[in-house]
């Protein structure tokens, strides 16, 4: 298009555009019209990061400061239980006679063993569920307890301990006052057992002075690694 | 050709939308937490209590 043409057809198109700009309509709505999409657009380039970065930092010292007062807390927790485990030395090795590492299924067959010599009782039989002795086991692999062992249960339920069962069944044969005295003492013992079921019958029927005792029991041991 | 009345409401929905963008921003950014995980398992409460009645048992308990 020729530039004198173009001149001509743009001061048209001002002449008529000119007098309605002058229009009280026409500003109020160019204003309004302006005014809300100049506060978007800083609104979306401006403000937002803006605002966002504020409140994240302001976010960011309140998580902090909330973690400081924990880890204080949790600071002094352990200084207390630096002081308790201290009071508690001593009996660190029959707390870990009670609960060991290991099944350790040799020293509980000794126990057993002495327990029943003790009482003056016989132990004719003693049934281990298969136990992994060496490498890494998991409850899957040993059975456990049932649900009428409620000590045990209760440390099972527990979310972050992985007390695993040691399941084995015991037989005694003696006089009924001294196999009390046994499941007495195996629950009395310097290991964690629990006793699911016992049962008792007699020896012999012309015999009714001996009996035997049969237990399903769980011994426990606690792998910490 | 787009009239006034198409631009006023352009501009309003614009502005309400860029208004929602900004606050959904600012409650984003409130409620997400800026504690790492490691922090969280830092913080984990620690109870130093032991159970007295547990350790007393253990003592009384038979030496077989």
């Amino acid at each position: 298009m020729n530039p004198n043409r173009q001149l001509q057809f743009w001061r048209k198109r001002y002449a008529e555009v000119t007098p309605l700009l002058k229009t009280r309509r026409v500003q109020a709505y160019t204003m309004i019209v302006l005014s809300l999409f100049t506060v978007s657009f800083f609104g979306m380039l401006a403000v937002r990061p803006t605002l966002e970065t504020i409140t994240t930092l302001q976010k960011q010292i309140e998580d902090r400061t909330l973690v400081n007062q924990k880890l204080e807390q949790k600071i002094n927790a352990l200084i207390t239980a630096q002081a308790e485990y201290q009071k508690i030395a001593s009996d660190i090795p029959a707390i870990y006679n009670m609960l060991p590492q290991q099944p350790n299924v040799t020293s509980l067959i000794i126990k057993l063993e002495e327990v029943a010599i003790t009482q003056n009782v016989s132990l004719t039989n003693l049934d281990f569920s298969p136990v992994t002795v060496f490498g890494t086991s998991d409850v899957a692999q040993v059975p456990v307890a049932s649900t009428a062992a409620e000590p045990a249960k209760d440390i099972l339920a527990a979310e972050s301990t992985i007390v695993l069962p040691l399941s084995f069944s015991v037989t005694f044969t003696g006089g009924y006052q001294e196999l009390v005295n046994v499941i007495t003492q195996l629950t009395r013992m310097n290991r964690i057992v629990t006793i699911e079921s016992a049962d008792i019958q007699s020896a012999d029927a012309a015999q009714s002075s001996t009996l035997i005792v049969g237990a399903t029991t769980n011994a426990y041991y606690f792998p910490l690694e | 050709m787009i009239n006034q009345k198409d631009l006023l409401v352009i501009s309003i929905f614009t502005f309400i939308t860029v208004i929602f963008w900004v606050v959904s921003g600012v409650y984003h950014a409130i409620v997400t937490s800026q504690i790492t995980e490691v922090q969280e398992e830092l913080i984990t409460p620690l109870n130093p209590k032991l159970n007295a009645e547990a350790i007393e048992n253990i003592r009384s308990r038979s030496n077989l």
